[in-house]
Formats: C-alpha cells, structure tokens, sequence
C-alpha cells in the first residue's frame, strides 16, 4: 500500500512536449519563398 | 557509449534543408535538455525559458528554411548563440518595460534603479566579458599579445615595444589590427556586446 503520493520529480530540464509538437508544426506549415528582388516571404500555411 | 549509428547533426540539418522535416525533430530532441538547461540557468523562471526555447527554434527553422545558415561552426554552439542573444533580448525587454504590482500598494523601489549591478546587468556584464575573451583568443599571436598587455595590463605603447622588442610603429599597428578583427569577428559571429 502506498502512503504518500509520489514526490512530483524534481524540474526537468527539457521542454514541455507541447513546445516540441508545436515547432514540428510550425516547421510544417512554413513555406519561404524567395522572391526576384532576393526578399524572402513567410507563409505560415495552417 | 559511442552510438556508432548516429546520424551527424550536420547530416541531419542537410536532410532538414531537402526538406526532410522528421530531421528536425531528432534535431530537437537531440540537444533540446541541453538548450533547455542552459536557457533556464540564465533565466532561472521555467515560463520564460519555455518561451526562449521556443523563440530559438523558431529563428533556427526560419534561418534554415531560408538557406541562410553556413556549416562554419557546428550546428548546437549556433544554437546557443542564437538561445544566448535572445536571453540578453529578453533581459533588455524586461529592464525597459518594469513590472508593477497588481496591488493597490505602489513600490517606488520597483520602478528606480539603486546604481548598482543588479543580477541581470551582473549576467549581461560576465557574458560580454566572456565573449572578448573568446574574441581576443581569436586573434594571431602578436595582435593578442600586443592588446592584452595595453588593454588588460594598462601598459604604454613605449613598454609594449620594449617587451615584445618592436618599434612602437609597429606596436600600434598591431594594436590597430587587433581591434579591426575584433570588430570583424563580432560581424562574423553575429555577436551582440551590450552594457
């Protein structure tokens, strides 16, 4: 039987996995494009 | 244990840059505990470090995308450098912009510096510190020796040649070289020094 609920562990030193998840994502869904002038247009397609 | 199957980071970002975007997520994985370590031992506040995290691999993803990103250096020391300017960033945001209470009590202390260093300038200060030595180690032999006995041993351009047995012409040049590569390598390595 178990008397004390588990000590939350000390502070992880890595991020939360939404972080990780939302880069993956954000790095899916942008798109550069470059234009004649050399510039560079973002598009963040979600 | 040496992992003798591990793909190169280097390899990995090139795949990356193809537009292998499972790459990116071994990337991450990779190196995120340390970039995440090094972020909060800045920043001591796990929010805030979420959010450098963040933002790093935001411009690392953007630089990378854009085909702007060089294999002169390998890819986590740029990482840092990238996480370390945007902890000075986020330093400055926060020493222009400075917090007040939610409470009807006003601490005139919140809002008034009292001139001394306080933890964040301290920071700032020992990283720019830390920054001109890596850059003065950068420098050829006689253009380092020259600048650390003017600079760090307050010695005359007359005591300079007499220990290092040049003229004083060409004490001074050196001196002159020194700090134009200095300045080049700021340029180079994207180096923000701040007071």
């Amino acid at each position: 039987m178990q008397l004390y609920s588990k000590k939350p562990s000390e502070f992880q030193m890595q991020p939360k996995k939404e972080t990780v998840q939302f880069l993956i994502n954000f790095s899916k869904s942008l798109t550069i494009v470059k234009t004649k002038s050399k510039d560079f247009i973002e598009l963040n397609l979600n | 244990m040496v992992q003798k199957n591990k793909i190169s980071d280097s390899t990995l970002v090139s795949e990356y840059i193809q537009g292998r975007e499972a790459s990116l997520s071994i990337l991450i994985n990779r190196h995120q505990q340390r970039l995440f370590s090094f972020i909060y031992s800045k920043v001591k506040d796990r929010d805030i470090t979420e959010d450098v995290f963040q933002d790093t691999f935001i411009k690392v993803i953007k630089t990378l995308k854009k085909g702007n990103y060089n294999e002169e250096g390998k890819f986590l020391p740029w990482v840092m450098r990238i996480a370390h300017n945007l902890v000075i960033d986020h330093f400055r945001k926060t020493k222009r912009m400075p917090a007040f209470r939610t409470t009807d009590e006003f601490d005139i202390f919140s809002v008034l510096g009292d001139g001394n260093l306080n933890a964040e300038k301290q920071l700032i200060q020992e990283q720019i510190f830390s920054d001109v030595r890596e850059l003065v180690n950068e420098l050829p032999e006689e253009q380092k020796e020259v600048l650390v006995m003017r600079m760090y041993k307050d010695m005359s351009f007359k005591e300079i040649s007499e220990n290092t047995g040049v003229s004083i012409n060409t004490a001074l040049g050196r001196m002159r070289y020194a700090l134009i590569n200095m300045r080049k390598l700021i340029d180079k390595h994207k180096i923000i020094l701040v007071n």
